[in-house]
């Protein structure tokens, strides 16, 4: 048998009810063990360092593979010289990037 | 108290300080309430204290609304739907298991509702868990408040075929 609207709202309204009924009143925690504020703070300032020093170090590393030390500068303009017979000083300082050639 | 937060500025440990005092008392206070309202709209209770801890997330990480029930409640209620198509996808895709947390007296009506379409849900949980107007409803749920009616009739009508059945 079919029933009433009033019958299955009355019911909807006892089932909801007692779905709920053992749900505690209050947080089984704070919300200040959360802590969600701080740590964010913590985290993003500690993003920002790495970062900052992935970027230092991306630098030194470019630099130090670009610019060839001394040594290997020198180095560089001997094995030129002895390849290359005529090659004149402002083309070796040219070559190697070098304003006072050796 | 104030000292022991880890951030620079003074001005800012006072602000913070005292929002996340209020957000500790309407926390307390609104949790049940909010946790009672998610397990109605998605019958699923490890859902809704997920929904509930989410929404306080985002609730502390904006500034501190007027009316913060209402619009907690709110923040509820849109959750709960994005969660409705998020279980439509996963119905799609994988074969769920039921939650088990159901209470054996209110198996029938809880699991009939569970089968309705989601608005109809949303509907008949604001209704008659939330003893909430019509009106209030169709602001919660942006529609107009034919729509609320109809929906809540349609659901009633379908429930009271089950039952009969």
């Amino acid at each position: 048998m079919r029933p009433s609207y009033t019958e299955v709202e009355g019911r909807l309204a006892r089932s909801f009810d007692a779905f709920v009924a053992d749900i505690p009143d209050h947080p089984p925690v704070a919300w200040s063990t959360f802590s969600a504020a701080p740590a964010r703070r913590n985290h993003h300032r500690q993003r920002i360092l790495g970062i900052a020093a992935s970027v230092v170090l991306i630098f030194l590393a470019t630099v130090s593979w670009a610019s060839p030390s001394a040594g290997a500068r020198y180095h560089g303009a001997v094995v030129l010289r002895a390849t290359t017979p005529g090659i004149s000083r402002l083309d070796q300082a040219h070559l190697f990037r070098n304003p006072s050639p050796a | 108290m104030v000292r022991d937060l880890p951030i620079e500025t003074p001005e800012i440990v006072e602000v913070t300080v005292a929002a996340w005092g209020t957000i500790e008392e309407i926390y307390r206070a609104q949790w049940a309430p909010l946790v009672r309202l998610a397990s109605v709209l998605t019958t699923d209770r490890a859902r809704a204290e997920d929904i509930v801890h989410d929404v306080f997330v985002r609730f502390a990480a904006r500034p501190l609304p007027q009316d913060a029930p209402s619009y907690l409640r709110q923040m509820v209620v849109n959750s709960a739907r994005d969660h409705y198509r998020r279980v439509k996808v996963e119905h799609r895709f994988l074969h769920v298991v039921p939650p088990s947390d159901v209470i054996p007296e209110v198996d029938e009506i809880i699991i009939l509702v569970r089968r309705l379409p989601s608005r109809q849900r949303q509907a008949l949980a604001l209704r008659y868990y939330a003893d909430l107007s019509v009106d209030q409803i169709a602001e919660l749920l942006d529609c107009p408040s034919g729509t609320v009616k109809s929906l809540l009739h349609r659901g009633i009508e379908a429930l009271r075929r089950e039952l009969a059945t």
